[in-house]
């Protein structure tokens, strides 16, 4: 008899762990900082091919909320938090005492950010002419 | 602290109804059996291959007063009491075989390691491995996970003949080695859990078969 064998659930109901949090972010920052490094050239070459002759998108990049990310800050949050996640798996891959010094790495890779999350919402707060 | 009187000894009940008396009285002593019951809800992944129908969580409801501990205890007493069609794996009960082996409350575990979580407000949910085919209800088809263990021939290969001509000495710092690798137990929660191993089963070992690999390579037998 031929009877298709269903597959329990995965994604859906996996509870997240530590490792694998960070695992997955560092890829998506990975995959973000890469469609950056390739494209930012031609992002800024074009950009201002629209935003100065396109008058309503200059405006309303203008009267946009001041709270959010440019791609800017979005590529320094992401390169922030891959390059500290590098550093804590190469520590933790040549470095067996993990259970000890979690906590400790834990605490230095989510600081890490912190410098570039406070400039960015300096950023956001001084912004008065352009971004 | 205050004595609860048998509601028949009541004064002002004494002249009224004596039917009523009783009832009364005995809807009280059931209720108060029904409050020392603490209910806990088991939502179960049920499929059965004989059925056409789609795979679905069912609702059972344990008295943890009267179940053992660890959720392979709550298995068995759904399957003695309310639901036998219910179809998991089991052999030892205590964590070294490796049979009991799915996903409980989002983690992958061995059932008759798992302590059930006392707090009856929320359901524990119990799931077969994930991304593993069912075969019926909580099994899982194992075959590709054994073959891939099978395919890194995790026995000892011996180049040349033991140096005295008896046996292969162990030191203990060669013992050492295998801490942390030996007591696998090939439950495959950890290549289950492996969202790598989730997409790429037929390519990936995924990180049991890996580890075994590593413990046979850090045998003695890799020295000689």
């Amino acid at each position: 008899m031929s009877i298709k064998r269903p597959l329990p659930p995965h994604l859906t109901i996996y509870k997240p762990q530590l490792t694998s949090t960070f695992s997955i972010f560092h890829r998506i920052s990975g995959a973000f900082l890469a469609t950056m490094v390739l494209f930012s050239s031609l992002f800024c070459l074009k950009i201002g091919l629209i935003s100065f002759t396109y008058e309503k998108f200059y405006q309303s990049s203008f009267n946009l909320p001041k709270f959010i990310l440019s791609l800017v800050d979005l590529t320094a949050l992401a390169l922030c938090y891959h390059i500290s996640n590098g550093v804590r798996h190469l520590f933790w891959d040549f470095y067996l005492n993990l259970c000890r010094l979690l906590q400790f790495h834990f605490i230095i890779h989510f600081s890490a950010p912190g410098p570039e999350v406070s400039l960015a919402f300096s950023r956001t707060t001084n912004r008065a002419r352009s971004v | 602290m205050r004595r609860w009187r048998n509601p028949l000894n009541f004064q002002c009940l004494r002249n009224s109804n004596e039917r009523a008396q009783e009832m009364a009285a005995k809807s009280q002593a059931t209720v108060k059996e029904k409050v020392g019951k603490k209910l806990k809800d088991f939502k179960v992944f049920r499929w059965n291959p004989e059925k056409p129908e789609r795979p679905y969580l069912q609702s059972f409801h344990l008295d943890l007063n009267q179940c053992g501990p660890m959720v392979l205890d709550a298995l068995q007493m759904i399957k003695a009491e309310e639901d036998s069609t219910l179809c998991f794996m089991r052999s030892c009960g205590e964590g070294v075989c490796g049979s009991c082996s799915m996903n409980i409350d989002g983690t992958n575990t061995v059932a008759c390691l798992r302590p059930i979580d006392a707090n009856t407000t929320k359901p524990t949910i119990v799931t077969p491995l994930p991304h593993m085919f069912v075969m019926k209800d909580l099994v899982v088809d194992l075959t590709n996970f054994y073959n891939q263990y099978k395919f890194v021939e995790p026995w000892l290969k011996a180049k040349k003949p033991p140096p005295d001509g008896l046996e292969y000495r162990q030191s203990p710092e060669e013992r050492k080695k295998l801490d942390g690798l030996y007591e696998c137990i090939l439950c495959a929660c950890c290549s289950a859990s492996c969202p790598a191993y989730w997409w790429n089963p037929e390519e990936f070992l995924g990180p049991a078969t890996l580890l075994q690999a590593y413990r046979w390579i850090s045998d003695i037998d890799f020295k000689l």
